[in-house]
């Protein structure tokens, strides 16, 4: 058959194309499958000891194959495109007639089960996690929102990828205009290949947007669809674990996916514990520095004598120590990641003897520069987003420099130009500092103070014009 | 990203503005003291060091001295001290030797030492005698400041005055400041009264106890009584001094509690009795003279010019002011 042909052809006789013929009544039937992306044990199964029962002729033949193999995704498929296309979405497919036949879903199980999440740990929640399964995360999401209003645009993305990427919304809470222009945003992709979801967002997010990050990955599905019912919308893609929230806001990134799970007191505490951190671990290296070089008669006197005690010993000034602590940090949580498992702690243990007390006895550093280093660099892990974790490291970079030329005025610059940066960065057109600036009120009462859940009534109406979150209870 | 970059290059150009020093490359000035002999000038700076031992850590004061033919040439020699450039902003304690205050130069010192050292909080005092034998005993000015603490507390004779509190005032053109004073005797510091800078003269101890007094400066002090051959230490506390001047006179008006643990009950009335007369006797000796001399180092010239403003009769209305004095002392639990 001449549709065979050019299918061996367009795999180039790959060895893992399957393909065989059956002669079946009248007809001759050809089985074409990837043996990798398929499950072999149910086309064996299911399919082909059904269609060998089948009593086919050239008139029925269509018919048969389409109502009576037992699946519940069969497709007809009319061109050779067609064809190719699914076999490479691991779908068996039942050749009849020239570039005529039947797609049967027959995916092999390829990836490793519903896990905890990795980079989100949780005290209270749910512990499971998005996998790289589509199917499987989209049915993470729909099994919080059982409702008819959680709608799903479908993309494949990659020229050879062809990933397939959903883009979920509320039909009913998200605006309009916003799924058009993630959609339009990634309908403009042209690459050869999206392997991750990660790879999206350079699309999504604005171009002048460069110290912050302004769309969210999750690995929780609660937290999709928490983000959902805010009126945002969530992008999953196949073979990733991570889903994708836009627009999000600075104040989004002071919450974690437990804030909705605790008294609304405690919540609040933790979200002025995470803006401190945030503060703190992006000026403390900087004001060490400005008041160490700068404006030592900020300092009180015995601290300052004891700042200068600690650094009698220390040949380099106090920009090049704090670069080679934080740089060092950097290259231990780097190493830390990437390890293999059979090293066990030993990297850990080396890199804590390296940054700690082996390079103040040898002189290189001072031991107030590993405390100052430490609480910025812990300070920056309190946040569950790694985007803004590594935002965090540019901006400590840059105010540690300001302070260094110009001292606690280069910080004050630094922080006025921190300030106009997040209140102008923008996310899909939106205000980044929302609801602070602008602000919103109906949103303040979750923004960094969390208000008793009785009080949070509206929605964002940046977000959404569907504002009524919760409707007053009828009074008996 | 060409945001960065473009700051980055402002960075570098503009990076000689600002006035970069590394901590460890500053020597802590936490004492001065100035003195001029032969027309030479003499500057002892106080260097404070932290030195980590095994179990503490200490302070270290080590004392650099400079000469030089004017005060400036003397701090420029002692602006880099052992490769360490010489910090000034937190300076505690600055001595000054009488022959720098002497025949009105401390209205060129004073204004030199605001512009160099710019800031004035810190303590001043002034000596009669040389620096170096003084230094060479106290070379941590702790020591000293703790030591005037002491004596404010226990004799009155001497206060706690910083270069502000001394440049402070503003309002009286004729008014001189006073300095306390201190001066070293066999090899023992001690207290000499107060020097007034603009009538290059000391005023003894219990002149300067009662200026104190009556600008309630001091709040208390000691005092040793005899009665029935017998010596007593009177503790005076709580002491509050109010002047009003009206119709030609100053009515001072001193409030305060007494009290002693070695004398017996009985002998309070006596005591608070002699107690109230040597003070009435000090502060009348002492207006009297202020009157005579025309001193306004006290508040009463002060009040006087609070009250008349500029006038040309001010100095003949103050001479010839009458003093009403009530003093009100009491042992505590006591009466009055």
């Amino acid at each position: 058959m001449e549709t065979i042909k050019k299918i061996k052809e367009a795999f180039g006789n790959a060895s893992d194309l399957i393909i065989r013929d059956f002669q079946i009544g009248e007809c001759t039937i050809y089985l074409v499958q990837n043996e990798v992306l398929c499950n072999s044990s149910f086309i064996n199964e299911y399919i082909l000891d059904r269609l060998t029962n089948l009593s086919l002729t050239k008139e029925n033949e269509e018919f048969l194959l389409y109502n009576f193999l037992p699946d519940n995704s069969v497709i007809k498929v009319k061109d050779l495109d067609q064809m190719i296309d699914f076999v490479c979405k691991g779908f068996a497919l039942l050749i009849y007639e020239e570039e005529k036949g039947i797609a049967i879903e027959a995916k092999a199980s390829l990836d490793r089960g519903i896990g905890e999440a990795n980079s989100e740990s949780t005290i209270r929640g749910s512990k499971d996690a998005f996998n790289e399964n589509f199917n499987t995360n989209l049915g993470l999401i729909r099994r919080r929102l059982r409702c008819e209003h959680c709608f799903m645009e479908t993309l494949f993305l990659g020229k050879e990828s062809r990933v397939k990427t959903g883009i979920l919304y509320m039909n009913d809470i998200a605006l309009k205009e916003n799924v058009e222009t993630v959609k339009k945003k990634l309908e403009r992709i042209n690459v050869d290949g999206v392997f991750d979801s990660g790879s999206l967002k350079r699309y999504l997010e604005e171009k002048h947007n460069f110290l912050f990050p302004t769309v969210l990955a999750t690995e929780r599905p609660d937290r999709a669809a928490q983000a959902l019912l805010e009126g945002k919308i969530v992008i999953i893609t196949d073979n990733s674990p991570f889903a994708l929230i836009t627009p999000t806001f600075f104040v989004d990134y002071l919450h974690s996916p437990d804030d909705y799970y605790q008294r609304s007191f405690h919540i609040s505490f933790l979200r002025i514990i995470r803006l401190l951190a945030f503060l703190i671990a992006i000026f403390t290296p900087a004001l060490y520095i400005a008041l160490t070089t700068h404006n030592q008669d900020m300092l009180p006197f015995d601290l300052l004598l004891n700042f200068a005690a600690q650094r009698e010993s220390v040949p380099f000034s106090a920009l090049t120590e704090a670069l080679f602590m934080s740089i060092s940090f950097e290259i231990l949580r780097e190493s830390d990641i990437r390890k293999p498992a059979s090293m066990g702690s030993a990297v850990s243990i080396l890199g804590g003897l390296i940054l700690g007390d082996a390079a103040v006895s040898a002189g290189i550093i001072s031991p107030i520069m590993i405390i100052v280093i430490s609480i910025s660099a812990i300070s920056g892990l309190a946040f569950t987003s790694q985007e803004m974790i590594s935002s965090l490291r540019w901006l400590r970079f840059i105010m540690m420099f300001l302070a260094m030329f110009f001292g606690i005025f280069g910080i004050f610059w630094g922080a006025i130009f921190l300030l106009a940066s997040l209140t102008t960065t923008t996310t899909l057109n939106l205000p980044y500092f929302a609801p602070i600036s602008p602000l919103v009120k109906e949103e303040l009462g979750d923004s960094l103070i969390k208000s008793k859940n009785k009080k949070i009534r509206k929605r964002n109406p940046l977000l959404t014009k569907n504002k009524v979150r919760e409707r007053e209870r009828e009074k008996k | 990203m060409k945001k960065i970059i473009f700051l980055f290059i402002s960075l570098f150009f503009l990076g000689g503005c600002g006035q970069y020093n590394e901590i460890n490359k500053l020597a802590f000035i936490d004492g001065i003291g100035i003195e001029k002999q032969d027309d030479t000038y003499h500057l002892y700076l106080a260097v404070v060091k932290e030195e980590k031992q095994e179990t503490e850590t200490t302070k270290k004061h080590t004392i650099y001295h400079v000469t030089g033919q004017s005060l400036e040439e003397a701090f420029q020699k002692g602006e880099m001290l052992h490769n360490k450039r010489a910090y000034y902003h937190h300076l505690t304690l600055m001595l000054l030797h009488s022959s720098l205050l002497e025949n009105n130069q401390y209205q060129k010192l004073f204004p030199f030492l605001k512009d160099k050292l710019q800031q004035g909080d810190y303590l001043l005092l002034e000596t009669p005698s040389p620096l170096s034998s003084i230094l060479k005993q106290y070379q941590d000015p702790t020591d000293l400041k703790e030591f005037i603490r002491r004596e404010q507390k226990e004799s009155g004779t001497t206060t706690l005055l910083t270069f502000d509190d001394i440049n402070a005032h503003d309002y009286d053109p004729e008014y001189s400041a006073s300095i306390p004073s201190v001066i070293l005797e066999d090899n023992t510091l001690k207290t000499n009264g107060m020097f007034l800078l603009g009538k290059d003269l000391t005023y003894n101890h219990s002149f300067s106890k009662i200026s104190y007094l009556l600008s309630n400066q001091i709040t208390e002090y000691y005092q040793t009584i005899s009665l029935d051959q017998q010596s007593y230490f009177i503790h005076l506390l709580h002491l509050n001094c109010h002047i009003s001047w009206k119709e030609n006179t100053f009515s001072i008006t001193i409030t305060g509690s007494l009290e002693s643990d070695e004398l017996p009950k009985e002998k309070e009335k006596e005591a608070k009795k002699k107690i109230e007369e040597i003070l009435e006797e000090e502060i009348k000796t002492f207006v009297q003279k202020e009157q005579t001399e025309n001193v306004s180092t006290t508040p009463l010239k002060n009040i006087l010019y609070l009250k008349l403003g500029e006038k040309q009769n001010l100095d003949e209305i103050y001479q010839t002011s009458k003093l009403d004095l009530k003093l009100s002392l009491s042992f505590q639990g006591g009466q009055s």
